[in-house]
């Protein structure tokens, strides 16, 4: 007899467990085992008792919840999902499965194509006089189309000359002024020039709410306030601009508490036609009062380099050094395989950051534009890091680079974010808590000395693997199943190898914090058994990616957590020591599937290459 | 009626008839209404884009949250605020939901104590409870959170255990 039914036969001897239970009130189990908890029941006071409890906790819980949602409806009573959903359905890249039902009958097609065209022209007519995007998407587009900007301008320097003006309030009088900005993008330099005694007091406002640096009038400048807020309010309205022509206006309000030069409220107003930013209105508390500024585009041209009075940057900065040459050379980066196509270029672009481990922590992100480029955007710390990732990502084809470091992207004298206040997920700070459960459960046990450092390594692993984790859930969101089906061998060998770096990494922290708990747990049984899984890219990232934050969940509660414990101290090492086996279990499974799923995508091309001949 | 207004309409439907399970799951994470309801409809309209893409869903409710629960995790990671269902972050942004009842004291009591049962659950329990809450199977729990089928199961087995030892302390 196998240990498996002699385990089930002990278990039928027993009370069902508490999970068991849970499952029977939801339905959950099979008839067999249904029935079998149905019998117990009837004979047994302490289990109907538990049941009980089980029915209670639901209330409860459910009470909890209902509660809560039901103090906050929507905001806005769900009035923009219509506009949303029309929006969506004028988006022209998506167009093609529509078109592609008329099959290769050119006529149809044709006909179909022009009865598009003019429901699109009716649909544009009825929809320009009113606001059919939310505010993240009008951010998006208007933040993409300074991009696009960006990214057609070679040898050109972007020439802006805004007008900004401070209204009157009940303590200060009216100011008004102009400025100058020049952004050449391919050196990297920057000038602005403003003699109104007024810019500085606005340029200290701007700079304070992380709307400074090197961008006037800039909706990725709007973007990086708006995120800094923690709560907001938001309304996105159609408008005229002075010249007659239609605009798009987002208006945010920040709903926290004010502190002297925050942002109060800002519009930012996007001309309709190409989503470039031109005015933008400001209300901001001051000492005593509100102050309000408009800032509003006079000029905007891309004037040729050569053209430039020479005068306006001084000397063009000497040509960088070159590069250590520690930067691994992007050995497997092929130009000659289907290099115009995206996912290609996107996996090239993300297996050059790994090579330099930008992956694991760098704010840097890779994304395909609707258009079908692949950009890299991201801010680091230095001008070393910033230049060893523009080398390894400059052999990549059909990728734009947009890295810059955290000085450029605020200017120096901006003070310390608030953010710094606030504890981010996945940072904790050990040595602030001073009665962490953990050494509840490890009291007697071991000295409070190692109970501390045990904490931190917990702690820190935790980080690591929630980093690597977090690395795999981003090559699970960057190439699809279908993608993957359609890789080149260059390209399926890349992205084998990033997984298995992963992989490889995450268990080994994970494996490494187990080891430190489980001798403090005896004789535990744990489900050893191998369970049948399928095959499956990205399903198995992902569920990497969601037992592996559990797991530092779980890590963090038990040794940073404000304890202390409600559960038995033993407990929550148990449900630690568990979820790090689940999440190795995990990683192991994901390891298998990629390997067989290139394996088998190999022989099927094999197998058809075989019939061609 | 042609292929589009059909597609609208399907959507529409499923709108008026899940947005509000799948804004309470929002909500209980993201913690403010004005992102919830944001994102809420945005998984709306990416189901929309899905259909019209020609895709097939078979569950259009464990999609509908799986894609929610995506853009949460993709809006907590970019937000500098820390998920609500955390501890010292859940409370403080309870502390903020205005609470219009006249018997106001009760009422803080009432909340205190629901604070104090909820946040002993640990980030994924909160999860697993809020999708059975709202009805899902433990299959399309799994799904929605990319989680095998016995994690589920214990997870929901250790929450509820939880819950019972605060509500009899």
């Amino acid at each position: 007899m196998n240990s498996k039914r002699l385990r089930q036969l002990l278990n039928n001897l027993g009370h069902p467990s508490g999970t068991d239970l849970l499952m029977y009130t939801d339905g959950e189990l099979t008839a067999r085992k249904a029935r079998q908890i149905q019998k117990h029941l009837h004979a047994c006071w302490r289990c109907r008792v538990e049941l009980q409890r089980i029915g209670q906790a639901i209330e409860e819980f459910m009470e909890c919840r209902n509660a809560e949602a039901g103090q906050s409806p929507p905001l806005r009573g769900w009035s923009q999902f219509s506009r949303l959903l029309r929006s969506a359905g004028a988006e022209q890249e998506d167009a093609r499965p529509f078109l592609s039902g008329f099959g290769r009958r050119p006529r149809l097609r044709f006909a179909a194509a022009g009865a598009m065209a003019v429901a699109v022209v009716l649909l544009w007519v009825h929809l320009r006089s009113i606001p059919t995007v939310s505010a993240s998407t009008l951010l998006d587009r208007a933040v993409n189309a300074e991009i696009q900007t960006a990214r057609g301008m070679s040898g050109d320097v972007v020439y802006q000359r805004i007008a900004f003006r401070r209204k009157p309030s009940s303590r200060l009088a009216g100011q008004a002024g102009e400025v100058e900005a020049w952004s050449d993008l391919d050196l990297s330099r920057y000038r602005q020039r403003s003699s109104a005694p007024a810019w500085p007091e606005l340029e200290h406002v701007l700079q304070r709410n992380h709307m400074g640096g090197r961008r006037l009038l800039s909706a990725a400048a709007f973007s990086q306030w708006r995120n800094s807020l923690t709560r907001r309010q938001e309304s996105v309205y159609s408008t005229k601009l002075a010249d007659g022509s239609e605009a798009l206006a987002l208006r945010t309000v920040a709903s926290e508490a004010p502190q002297p030069d925050s942002i109060l409220e800002a519009s930012l107003i996007v001309h309709a036609g190409d989503w470039r930013a031109v005015q933008q209105d400001l209300r901001v508390q001051g000492e005593s009062d509100i102050w309000e500024y408009e800032l509003s585009e006079i000029n905007y041209a891309v004037i040729p380099r050569s053209s430039l009075d020479a005068s306006i940057f001084g000397t063009p900065p000497p040509t960088l050094p070159p590069l250590p040459t520690t930067v691994p050379a992007p050995a497997l980066i092929s130009r000659s395989e289907k290099e115009s196509m995206p996912i290609e270029s996107e996996i090239q672009a993300l297996y050059a950051l790994h090579q330099v481990r930008a992956c694991l922590g760098d704010d840097v992100q890779v994304t395909r534009s609707v258009a079908g480029q692949v950009i890299v955007r991201g801010v680091v710390e230095t001008q070393q890091r910033k230049e060893q990732l523009q080398a390894v990502l400059q052999p990549v084809h059909g990728v734009k680079v947009q890295i810059e470091t955290i000085a450029e992207s605020q200017s120096a004298a901006v003070p310390a974010a608030p953010a710094s206040t606030v504890e981010l997920p996945g940072k904790v700070s050990i040595a602030e808590r001073h009665a962490a459960p953990i050494q509840d459960a490890l009291k007697g046990r071991l000295s409070a000395n190692r109970i501390v450092a045990l904490s931190y390594r917990a702690v820190s692993l935790s980080e690591d693997w929630v980093a690597e984790a977090w690395a795999l859930r981003h090559l699970a969101e960057a190439v699809s199943a279908e993608d993957l089906a359609n890789l080149t061998k260059s390209s399926q060998e890349m992205l084998a190898e990033m997984v298995r770096d992963h992989t490889a990494s995450l268990r080994a922290k994970v494996s490494e914090c187990r080891t430190e708990f489980e001798p403090y747990l005896s004789n535990e049984a744990f489900d050893l058994e191998p369970e049948a899984r399928e095959v499956d890219w990205p399903g198995s990232a992902r569920q990497v990616f969601a037992a592996a934050t559990n797991a530092a969940d779980l890590a963090r509660s038990l040794c940073a957590g404000p304890g202390p414990l409600n559960a038995p101290p033993t407990d929550a090492i148990r449900n630690l020591v568990a979820s790090l086996r689940d999440t190795e279990s995990d990683a192991t499974h994901l390891e298998t599937a990629i390997a067989a799923l290139l394996e088998s995508r190999a022989e099927a091309v094999q197998a058809k290459s075989t019939k061609n001949k | 009626m042609d292929e589009f207004s059909e597609l609208e309409q399907v959507v529409n439907e499923a709108f008026v008839t899940l947005r509000d399970p799948i804004y309470r799951y929002v909500f209980a994470a993201v913690g403010n209404p004005g992102d919830a309801e944001d994102l809420a409809q945005e998984a709306f309209i990416r189901l929309f884009r899905d259909l019209r893409k020609g895709h097939t869903i078979e569950n259009v409710r464990a999609w509908l949250f799986r894609v929610a629960h995506n853009l949460v995790i993709d809006f907590i990671r970019r937000s500098p605020v820390p998920e609500r269902f955390e501890g010292p972050a859940y409370e403080r942004v309870t502390e903020e939901v205005p609470d219009p009842s006249p018997n106001a004291e009760q009422q803080i009591v009432g909340e205190a104590s629901r604070q104090r049962l909820l946040r002993h659950l640990t980030l994924q329990e909160r999860r697993c409870m809020e999708l059975r809450a709202e009805g899902l199977r433990y299959r399309e729990i799994a799904e929605v959170l990319s989680l095998r089928i016995p994690t589920v199961q214990s997870t929901l087995g250790r929450a509820i255990k939880k819950i019972v030892r605060q509500t009899h302390e």
